[in-house]
């Protein structure tokens, strides 16, 4: 039953790939709390990368996402470290400058990447469902390194910078390095998400490099929950199925929607919906409390983090297969 | 050659100028506020577009122009009143609800207008000729009025009360709401001000450049950028580095390609960054 629901299917693989663009964006922005506003770059960039190696230089297509990923990281520095040695809002204007600087080159240069009308790839995988696995393997894969990363290894400079930077930089933390770490690593898992869409869709254009995809990232992982690993994936479903299962009623005014929800969650909800479920069930302190929070952690040990390890994963399993099975009750 | 020169440097002026009404605004809210105000762009390319809808109805350009600056800078205190004041503590949420409140200003375009180009029938007839060479009046007209503006803007910032209310902001909030001035009105007052200055542009602009829904973005990074090159919060440093970046695009216009404007753009907000993090104004700074 499953297979007939191709459309279905097609929703979910765009949905785990966003879920990766947002995990991705709120690595760098719910954790070290540096806003990108150009993560349309490293994501289309990803695409455009892999486009080029594989249709023009015939790179075997299996290594191209990992390629893209480590030159989109490598990109990123590019930006990062004019504005990441500094305080201040000059990262979320400069990235927001470089995703359109970078769509304009695009389209200015048609003889190589011809222009809007995008650049045609050849597909890694074949089939809907084999791409929705991989789509799935990919995004679990990625959400637990994240989670590694930013819950695990780095937690403690990571929430110290994002919280309080003098204070940071006071207990000896090198702020500029944790900032630009994120924002690579970021940029790197952008980039990959970026390939494995273009090698789905077959196609990358402009539209990829736009302000609208930088601000789905944003909308996803603040309708979800900033600062969290599940949280993004959480939003990117939740408005993924919606646009998708409303798409005839709202299509035309699905970005005012992400707009509104945007400024809704982050002015009367900042943990998002994840922060929302979290004061009901009263388990995990609220995200605002997140450097007491630290000190606990650090008090009761490595404890929280295993089992919040596990329980990331189990909330992983279980959402993808209640979505497949509501996908299947619903005989769309 | 001379005529292509002088021509390039006097069109390079009047987008200068024109750009100069929209960082100016930015700059100043940047400066008190400590917030970019990321729904700049949009709140211009609304003001266009009511503009537009306005004559449609009414016939009158002026009346239209007017009543859509007033809607927008309505809008501004809004955005203050509503989304910057009640959150001015946390940055980071601070840059998410601009760069929000500025997509909803463009979908809520998109939606009501659809995915048109328009203009605004703004025009001055006839011709001048200024040191030989031949520019429409048109043009002068808007260089002269935008400085115009520029101007008085400044001797109210520099003279009136309700400036040096801003300027005693900008310097330290806290020692003036103990002298007696109401930030939160003084606050609500340079919104106001802001938008109504980028309308203003944005309406000028509008009888020269095509404009969509997504316009605003580009006219916001082109702000973005001369406030970087101007130093964050800056106003002196923003009307100078406006000129010299209007005229560095007329020249990339001209000899390379329009196409290559945003690029330009971002590179000088690299350059500036690397070199130079306080732009223009440290410039004056550093030696005082």
């Amino acid at each position: 039953m499953l297979t007939e629901n191709i459309y279905v299917i097609h929703i979910l693989t765009l949905a785990n790939i966003y879920a990766i663009l947002a995990m991705s964006w709120d690595l760098v922005s719910g954790y070290t709390g540096q806003v990108s506003l150009g993560h349309a770059l490293f994501f289309g960039g990803g695409g455009y990368v892999s486009a080029f190696l594989a249709m023009w230089y015939g790179v075997p297509p299996p290594i191209c996402p990992l390629i893209s990923g480590t030159l989109m990281g490598v990109i990123s520095l590019v930006v990062g470290v004019p504005c990441l040695r500094l305080s201040g809002p000059y990262l979320a204007i400069a990235t927001l400058a470089f995703a359109e600087a970078f769509r304009s080159i695009v389209i200015a240069l048609p003889h190589i990447t011809r222009g809007d009308e995008g650049m045609p790839l050849r597909a890694l995988i074949l089939g809907a469902m084999p791409n929705y696995y991989a789509s799935l393997v990919l995004m679990l894969i990625l959400a637990i390194v994240i989670h590694l990363i930013a819950n695990y290894y780095f937690r403690l400079p990571f929430i110290a910078v994002r919280e309080n930077e003098v204070a940071a930089r006071a207990s000896g933390i090198d702020v500029t390095k944790y900032r630009l770490l994120s924002f690579a690593l970021s940029a790197f898992f952008t980039g990959i998400a970026g390939s494995f869409y273009a090698f789905y869709r077959m196609a990358i254009t402009p539209e990829e490099l736009s302000i609208d995809t930088s601000f789905m990232p944003l909308t996803m992982a603040v309708v979800g929950g900033m600062g969290t690993v599940t949280g993004p994936v959480l939003g990117a479903y939740i408005l993924v199925l919606l646009t998708e299962s409303l798409r005839a009623l709202i299509y035309r005014i699905r970005i005012l929607i992400y707009a509104v929800l945007t400024v809704a969650f982050i002015m009367l909800m900042p943990g998002g919906t994840l922060g929302a479920l979290r004061s009901l069930t009263k388990r995990v302190p609220l995200p605002q409390a997140k450097a007491s929070e630290s000190r606990l952690t650090a008090l009761v040990g490595q404890n929280k983090s295993a089992t919040s390890k596990a329980h990331v994963l189990a909330s992983f399993v279980a959402c993808s297969a209640c979505l497949l099975l509501l996908s299947d009750l619903w005989h769309i | 050659m001379i005529t292509t020169a002088v021509q390039l440097v006097i069109s390079g002026l009047m987008l200068g100028a024109l750009y100069a009404l929209v960082a100016v605004g930015l700059s100043l809210i940047f400066g008190i506020m400590g917030v970019v105000n990321l729904s700049h762009g949009s709140l211009l390319a609304m003001a266009v577009f009511v503009t537009y809808s306005l004559y449609l109805l009414s016939g009158n350009i002026l009346a239209a122009a007017i009543l859509a600056v007033l809607l927008v800078s309505i809008i501004g205190m809004a955005i203050e009143r509503g989304g910057v004041y009640p959150f001015r503590a946390w940055e980071m949420r601070l840059l998410v609800i601009t760069f929000g409140v500025g997509k909803i200003l463009e979908q809520i375009i998109y939606v009501v207008w659809g995915p048109i180009y328009i203009t605004n029938p703004i025009y001055v007839p006839g011709s001048l000729e200024i040191l030989g060479v031949t520019m429409s009046t048109y043009r002068v007209v808007l260089l002269v009025l935008s400085i115009a503006l520029i101007i008085g803007l400044w001797i109210f910032i520099q003279r009136s009360k309700w400036g040096k209310a801003i300027r005693a902001i900008a310097q330290d909030e806290e020692a003036a709401s103990i002298f007696g001035v109401s930030v939160k009105r003084v606050r609500t007052l340079t919104f106001a001000l802001a938008s109504a200055l980028a309308a203003i542009a944005g309406i000028l602009l509008s009888s020269i450049y095509m404009f969509r829904s997504a316009s605003g973005w580009e006219y916001l990074l082109i702000a973005l950028c001369i406030t970087i090159v101007g130093g964050l919060g800056d106003m002196r440093g923003a009307i100078v580095a406006s000129f010299m970046l209007g005229v560095v695009e007329s020249c990339i216009g001209y000899f390379v390609s329009p196409l290559w404007r945003t690029t330009a753009y971002f590179i000088f907000i690299i350059i500036v960054l690397i070199i130079k993090p306080s732009g223009l104004s440290g410039l004056w700074r550093g030696r005082s």
